[in-house]
């Protein structure tokens, strides 16, 4: 075999050519092994007999553009995510079923520089795919919570507040604190506080509608962002949630123990259109609820604070 | 008029004016019949710059390249050079429904998506723009791949690519626009003055086909 043959065979890169009327010239055994079809299977025949999605514009502007004008073109996994569907041969199937490729293509010439055919390269990107989007998620995400975290709940929630604005649909946030946490991490350490976060900012996550973010705001602090809802109904959720969390019963090896929380609701409005400014008024009604005896929903608009009996502390040791 | 014109005589520059106009009609006419991408393409202008003039040049040429998103490609053969798409940022985005049902958009932030999509598209007008201009010339040229540049960075990159070497450049510009996108950019391409002989031959060689001259 040449030199040649060799590398084309063995390289790490799928390569196959096909000419003007798209029918496979050359097929290496990358292409064979990823695709399960050999050489002899595909040869002189049109590639779209075995990937009719390749009749697709995307496709067509890709080959066309190397054979009417010679140049080197680009198929880029973040525009297409694959060329030729494939296996994902990596350990992150489970979440990437589809090998991701970022592919070229050019010009092969004959004797009289005409195009006759057109070389297509796959390079397998599936792996930097994966790091990527742990690279995003990282950026995007409280690792103990899950929840979005702060810079990227304030990203959030100033888009949202755009979107509220441009269509003069309603918005609201909710501040929300775990009432006495330090005691908790003072009583039953560091670890069973973390266990209470996870577990509240489960149950936060778990009864907001799809449309809602939730974010990891401080320590003990969390924030809702309610898209296309008033503080009336925004008060109304708080209020599910804070009963919720007084309830719950959470469980730290022999010891089982309450908390609860109080909560600051603000709405969007013409005097409360900046970021900061809505926050700061849900901040200010969370102070309130505090003030008020904690595990309480108050509202920054309506000045209505829930009728709950504060409890000095609903910490219940066991 | 610089120094560096008298290089080419008005005639060749002339005549150069037509190939590039008539290059930039095939490749207009060759983007809408090939892959349904309509672009109208302005009557090219051109001159001959200093080489370390060009990155000036074009700064002066282009208001505020810290609002622009810049696509730049080389490519050689006897005709080489660098070509250089500049569009203002954002019209990029309008270019995104170009990919409109073909894209898989969730996960990726809207730069992005505009980054990738500016290099697939300029590198496909590029390619149509300067085949036909070789093939007009008797040229085959081969490509480079494209590399994007944002805002700040322009400046600095179109410093680096002509930096001095105390050659000249040819350089052309022209203005395109796509009709149903209503985004628009600047197309510039700088040939390295290492083709000027072969590009006075190539004229003389038009000349004496088309003009019987």
């Amino acid at each position: 075999m040449q030199a040649h043959d060799q590398i084309f065979q063995n390289i790490n890169l799928g390569l196959m050519v096909l000419d003007r009327d798209l029918r496979v010239r050359a097929w290496n055994r990358w292409m064979e092994l990823h695709s399960s079809l050999s050489f002899a299977e595909v040869e002189g025949k049109s590639i779209l007999q075995f990937y009719p999605h390749l009749a697709q514009p995307e496709f067509s502007r890709f080959f066309k553009s190397v054979l009417s004008f010679g140049n080197y073109a680009f198929f880029s996994q973040k525009l297409h995510r694959q060329l030729i569907p494939m296996k994902n041969p990596h350990p992150s199937v489970a979440h990437i079923p589809y090998m991701q490729q970022n592919c070229t293509a050019g010009p092969i010439r004959n004797d009289q520089r005409a195009i006759e055919s057109i070389y297509i390269t796959i390079q397998d990107v599936t792996e930097y795919v994966m790091y990527e989007h742990r690279l995003v998620e990282m950026s995007r995400l409280d690792p103990m919570t899950r929840l979005l975290n702060r810079s990227h709940l304030e990203q959030t929630l100033s888009e949202e507040m755009s979107r509220a604005q441009r269509y003069g649909t309603p918005l609201s946030v909710l501040m929300i604190d775990i009432d006495f946490f330090k005691s908790i991490n003072d009583t039953y350490g560091h670890v069973c506080g973390d266990q209470v976060i996870k577990a509240i900012a489960n149950l936060l996550k778990d009864t907001v509608r799809r449309i809602d973010v939730v974010g990891r705001y401080g320590g003990e602090e969390f924030c809702c962002v309610l898209p296309e809802t008033a503080s009336d109904n925004a008060v109304l959720l708080a209020e599910r949630l804070r009963g919720m969390v007084e309830e719950k019963v959470h469980t730290f090896g022999a010891h089982t123990l309450k908390v609860t929380i109080s909560v600051g609701v603000a709405e969007l409005s013409p005097g409360r259109d900046t970021l900061e400014r809505l926050v700061n008024a849900a901040d200010d009604a969370l102070y309130r609820s505090k003030h008020q005896g904690r595990n309480r929903v108050t509202c920054a608009a309506l000045e209505e604070s829930a009728p709950h009996p504060a409890s000095a502390s609903s910490l219940l040791a066991n | 008029m610089s120094e560096t014109a008298s290089l080419m005589t008005p005639l060749e520059k002339d005549v150069l004016q037509e190939i590039m106009n008539i290059s930039f009609g095939q490749a207009a006419a060759g983007l809408s019949e090939v892959i349904n991408l309509y672009v109208t393409l302005s009557v090219p202008y051109i001159d001959v710059l200093a080489h370390g003039e060009v990155a000036r040049y074009i700064k002066g040429k282009i208001p505020d390249t810290g609002e622009m998103s810049m696509v730049t490609q080389m490519f050689s053969g006897n005709f080489s050079g660098s070509s250089i798409l500049i569009f203002p940022h954002g019209e990029g985005k309008k270019l995104l429904r170009l990919f409109n049902g073909e894209l898989g958009t969730e996960g990726h932030d809207m730069d992005v998506l505009e980054r990738e999509s500016l290099i697939e598209i300029s590198n496909i007008i590029i390619g149509a723009c300067i085949s036909k201009i070789a093939e007009m010339l008797g040229d085959v040229v081969s490509y480079s791949p494209p590399r994007f540049y944002a805002r700040e960075q322009i400046s600095d990159a179109l410093r680096e690519s002509f930096e001095a070497e105390g050659a000249f450049a040819i350089f052309f510009k022209t203005l395109f626009q796509f009709e149903e996108y209503d985004a628009r950019g600047y197309l510039f391409m700088v040939s390295n003055g290492a083709a000027l002989s072969w590009l006075k031959q190539s004229i003389a060689n038009y000349l004496q086909k088309y003009a019987g001259a």
